[in-house]
């Protein structure tokens, strides 16, 4: 795209909050249920049913609000937004408009232009509409189990510049709630769900482009790439003369364009208006500490005390803040004792490696108590570092000491300098065409000479012992 | 009154101590209801479960088992009402499969205050008759015909709670439930010669009474005594923590309330509402009504409600945009009627629907109230009618700073012809100028028989109600002057 | 302000209500009867005055996050005009 145009982005997120029961009734939550099997009066929108609001979802709402950043409203009001759809039972949606939850906060990105900073303009909460499927023989299905399920809505200042600072931003937003187990940070199966609002504008401009509306975008890629398309159809019909249409469209990741939504109205007149059945909601002192009690360091937090407390390297303190299990992992290991560099180093590859992630949860086939022994033990010289992962291997899924089963077999690190440049020797002596190709400048034949040690002692070979004792050998000049 | 002769208290006691059983009262109520067929009282009558309900009562205090203070005292519900075992309307054809209310709506459970009536052990007689959603003051805007007045047949009962005033004023049941939006119990009420409450807003849960206003909507009782509808409203009343604008109170005495000493009270009369132009036999009836309080030992004062003449416009924006937003659920998907044109999607779908679904009134309260929210007209209408109504709640606060309750008329005319007001819909709104504001401040009001009219050549001595108003939370002081009225009238 | 045909349209297609050309006179007529009487409140001096959206004092309950019966999903399709595959039926309304 010419450098004389400049995007603008504003993201509208909505991500589902981790309750059990639904936001103005008691039906549960949970997905993957049959079609119509968690409903009631209420969220069915049936005639004289009255909505019961949530505490768990205001709580939620202000625990994200607080760790965003932003200014919790001691009293706020669910208003009515009104349109006909089939999956909106009552005909409105019971939302948040004039006087919502919290206005003001921030969100600081790190971004390959450097550290940005994205207002974010407000969190309101609101309750889900079901879901639809279509192509039913000329009918569309409507099951009402999603309806009713808690939202946050979280509107951003169109402060982003690219596609890319909005996958940026949609990843740092979803860590942060995630970690304050508000949301399961899901865009496949729609819980965290993401639409953008695109203009663009000759660079230098302030004031704003028509914007266009783009939805249904579910995967943090598929962002990027359709901002990027949106931005260049734009850029070309103001260069061409034309116009562009305020309206709403959706993305098309094979032909990597955007397109009109159609079979959604446009010219939506929502008549908002304040709920009678409900009272202003009051953020009270009792309220604000059971959302402050959950309330955990933020990933950037924690990164920042890693690497600048700690001496962890930037990018593995990325993988153990990207989700509050890894964090918690890490964290406990530290409390154990263990060394913040190795856990650090071995994390990210020998737990991780085994483990599953689903949402908010995560099941490690190892424990902390284990990984800091198994470290402990490759810092004293009793294991080596291959020793150690194959020592994991065995004791995974089970609750052993990896100590207990090392002195149990006497495993010990051949450190017998004595006996291993007795090893080297006869090594050197038995490859003449090795030591030849070495010394004529292939020092990579070394790895091979140390591969031969390692076997030789079954892994328990000190390697940097041996690549010592080797080196100094094949360098001598020949005898 | 005539009929049910027994008073609710009287069967109740009856029934709990095992000298009439509940199958026999209710097989005489059922044989009145079918007597007085032409009234057009009832929608429905629930013959089948009401004596199923009976039996399983009688065999209860047969075990010995201790029963409710309604025991085998029939009720008569507004089918504005959700019943779970019979079929609710609200007189409308979109609430049916097919445009017939034999094929209406069967709700998946109980209104609140249906359950505790059931928990009670009264007996679920049959659905009252209303105007279509409740939205009229005639009872002669719903889809499956009028109701009579059973003083002059020739006229309405009222509304929108005319079949429940009227089953009560027939004898059909001692009891009845109706709702109060702008004058839906007290209006019929006043027509009919019976007692009906309107309580304090949100001191009945309105957890299943289908929402026409959702911040005036009132569920209340009517009964051919004071001591009766205080008894009813002592079993409906009280907290529901599944109606968030529900009272969190503890409910009053109320029976014991219509014993109390009302001498000394201070009584308002607020001056703007004698200048509506009431009918001269009304206004008679209404000086006759003060007098009796005087006779009671009240004090007769006169105060000033100067934002009464706002409250017809306030609340007819208001009310209308409330409906517009609560009847968007009636869109054929999920339940009721369905008309799905031929080509259509879903937009013809939702439009043919609710076109053919929704009577004449319903629709112009739709559009009236879709109009007052819609963008550009929002600040202009339903924002500055939000303003209005704080002033008429002020006026009641200052006025009862200086007096312990209110007297007013209920209406400036007794029933009137069926048919003589149904081309004029705004002449309709007018009248409801008195009972409108005690709605719009929230305040339990009531309407209590006084002096029918003088019958002439030309019509029949017509019932006519005494309007008293109390300050939020006051049921108990209501019912004791409305008590004290009743005694002075009775002979 | 007035309340003419063309916004009588628009406020109706916006209700989803469909009017035939006579109803639309009638009610042209009777909402126009209506507002100018509404209008009364136009004229007052009202900004000063809070706008009553709720009781006064009145705040939002609310409820403890637990499970509350669910309808049993025969008693919620019950009433469905058309129903397929345990979900409401309704014409086919997307079209991507």
């Amino acid at each position: 795209m010419s450098a004389r145009w400049e995007t603008v982005v504003g993201l509208e997120v909505h991500a589902q909050l981790l309750t059990r029961t639904k936001l103005f009734c008691g039906c549960p939550t949970s997905a993957g249920a049959p079609p119509n099997v968690q409903v009631c009066a209420v969220c069915l929108g049936l005639p004289g049913a009255l909505p019961a609001a949530n505490r768990e979802a205001i709580v939620l709402g202000v625990r994200a609000a607080l760790a965003l950043g932003l200014t919790v409203h001691e009293e706020s009001v669910f208003a009515r937004k009104s349109y006909f759809y089939p999956d909106l039972p009552k005909g409105y949606q019971i939302s948040q408009f004039e006087r919502p939850l919290a206005t003001g906060g921030q969100l600081d990105l790190e971004t390959s232009a450097g550290p940005r900073r994205v207002t974010l303009q407000r969190l309101h909460l609101e309750e889900d509409a079901g879901k639809s499927v279509h192509g039913h023989g000329g009918d569309s299905l409507v099951d009402l189990n999603r309806a009713g399920v808690p939202l946050a809505e979280i509107v951003s200042a169109p402060d982003l510049r690219s596609g890319e600072e909005a996958a940026t931003y949609l990843r740092a937003l979803r860590d942060v709630l995630v970690f304050q187990g508000v949301n399961d940070g899901n865009l496949e199966s729609g819980s965290f769900r993401c639409d953008a609002n695109v203009s663009v504008r000759r660079q230098g401009s302030d004031t704003l482009g028509t914007r266009v509306e783009l939805k249904n975008l579910n995967s943090f890629r598929f962002v990027q790439r359709a901002i990027e398309a949106e931005a260049r159809r734009q850029v070309a019909l103001l260069e061409a003369g034309a116009a562009v249409d305020a309206e709403t469209r959706s993305y098309d990741p094979e032909a990597d364009r955007t397109a009109s939504l159609r079979g959604k109205e446009e010219a939506h007149d929502y008549r908002y208006f304040p709920d009678p059945d409900l009272p202003p909601l009051r953020v009270d002192e009792a309220l604000l500490e059971a959302a402050r009690a959950g309330l955990g360091e933020s990933p950037a937090a924690l990164r920042a005390r890693w690497t600048e407390g700690l001496g962890v390297p930037a990018a593995a303190a990325r993988t153990l803040a990207s989700h509050p299990r890894i964090a918690e992992f890490f964290q406990r290991a530290l409390a154990l004792g263990a060394d913040a560099r190795r856990a650090a180093a071995w994390i990210p590859t020998e737990v991780l490696r085994g483990a599953e992630i689903d949402g908010l949860a995560a099941t490690f086939r190892v424990t902390p108590e284990q990984v800091t022994e198994l470290l402990a033990l490759v810092e004293e010289g009793v294991l080596s570092g291959k020793q150690a992962k194959d020592l994991q291997l065995e004791v995974e899924g089970t609750d052993a000491s990896p100590r207990a089963i090392a002195e149990g077999r006497g495993l010990r690190v051949v450190a017998d300098e004595a006996a291993l440049a007795a090893l080297c020797d006869e090594l050197i002596a038995g490859a003449e065409r090795q030591v030849a190709a070495y010394r004529k400048g292939q020092r990579g034949v070394l790895g091979w000479f140390v591969g031969q040690a390692m076997q030789r002692t079954r892994g328990a070979a000190d390697p940097r012992l041996v690549t010592r004792l080797l080196t100094e050998r094949l360098d001598k000049p020949a005898s | 009154m005539t009929g049910a002769a027994s008073s609710a208290s009287r069967i109740a006691a009856d029934v709990r101590g095992g000298r009439r059983s509940a199958v026999e009262i209710t097989r005489e109520a059922l044989a009145r209801c079918d007597r007085h067929a032409e009234l057009g009282a009832l929608l429905y009558v629930a013959r089948d479960t009401a004596l199923a309900a009976a039996s399983r009562l009688d065999a209860r205090r047969a075990a010995g088992e201790p029963l409710g203070t309604l025991a085998g005292v029939p009720v008569v519900v507004k089918d504005a009402l959700c019943t779970i075992d019979a079929p609710t309307t609200c007189a409308s054809r979109i609430l049916t499969r097919d445009g017939t209310p034999a094929t209406g709506w069967r709700p998946p459970y109980d209104a609140e205050a249906v359950a505790r009536l059931r928990a009670a052990d009264a007996i679920v007689l049959g659905k009252a008759n209303l105007d279509e959603f409740a939205m009229g003051s005639s009872t002669e805007h719903g889809a499956f015909g009028a109701t009579h007045n059973p003083a002059d047949p020739t006229r309405t009962a009222g509304g929108s709670s005319g079949g429940s005033a009227a089953a009560v004023a027939s004898g059909l049941a001692p009891l009845a439930l109706g709702s109060d939006t702008g004058g839906s119990i007290r209006q019929p009420a006043s027509f009919t010669g019976v007692v009906g409450i309107k309580p304090t807003y949100g001191r009945v849960s309105r957890r299943g009474l289908v929402a026409f206003a959702s911040s005036l909507d009132c569920v209340g009782p009517l009964a051919a005594t004071v001591e009766d509808a205080a008894l009813l409203l002592a079993v409906v009343a009280g907290h529901d923590p599944l109606d968030s604008t529900s009272l969190d109170a503890r409910a009053g005495d109320y029976v014991a309330a219509c014993g109390r000493e009302v001498a000394g009270l201070r009584v308002g009369v607020p001056r703007e509402y004698l200048e509506t132009g009431l009918e001269p036999e009304v206004e008679a009836s209404f000086r006759e009504g003060l007098a009796q309080l005087g006779r009671a030992g009240c004090e007769i004062v006169d105060v000033s409600l100067p934002s009464t003449r706002l409250a017809v416009a306030t609340y007819y924006v208001i009310a209308a945009a409330e409906a517009s937003s609560n009847l968007a659920r009636l869109d054929g998907v999920r339940f009721g009627l369905r008309v799905e044109p031929p080509a259509g999607g879903i937009a013809a779908l939702h439009a043919a629907t609710r076109s053919r679904g929704f009577g004449a009134e319903v629709k112009r309260r739709i559009l009236l109230g879709t109009w007052v929210l819609s963008a550009g007209y929002y600040d202009a209408y339903y924002l500055r009618a939000q303003r209005a109504r704080t002033l008429i709640r002020e006026d009641f606060v200052r006025a009862f700073a200086s007096v312990d309750a209110i007297a007013a008329p209920v209406s400036p005319v007794p029933a009137f012809r069926l048919g003589e007001r149904l081309d004029d819909p705004l002449s309709m709104y007018l009248a409801d100028a008195l009972t409108l504001p005690p709605s719009l401040a929230g305040l339990p009001a009531l309407s209590v028989p006084s002096r029918p009219t003088r019958p002439t050549g030309d019509r029949p001595a017509l019932p006519v109600g005494l309007q008293l108003v109390a300050p939020p939370l006051e049921e108990e002081r209501l019912l004791a002057l409305a008590a004290a009225v009743e005694r002075a009238a009775t002979p | 302000m007035s309340l003419d045909r063309e916004t009588v349209a628009r406020v109706a297609r916006l209700a989803r209500i469909e009017l035939s050309d006579s109803e639309l006179e009638g009610l042209v007529r009777d909402l126009e009867r209506i507002v100018a009487y509404v209008d009364e409140i136009g004229a007052l001096p009202l900004e000063a005055v809070p706008p009553t959206a709720h009781a006064p004092g009145a705040t939002l309950p609310l409820r403890p996050d637990a499970p509350l019966p669910c309808l049993d999903r025969e008693v919620a399709l019950a009433e469905a005009p058309r129903q397929a595959e345990s979900a409401f039926a309704v014409p086919e309304f997307v079209t991507e």
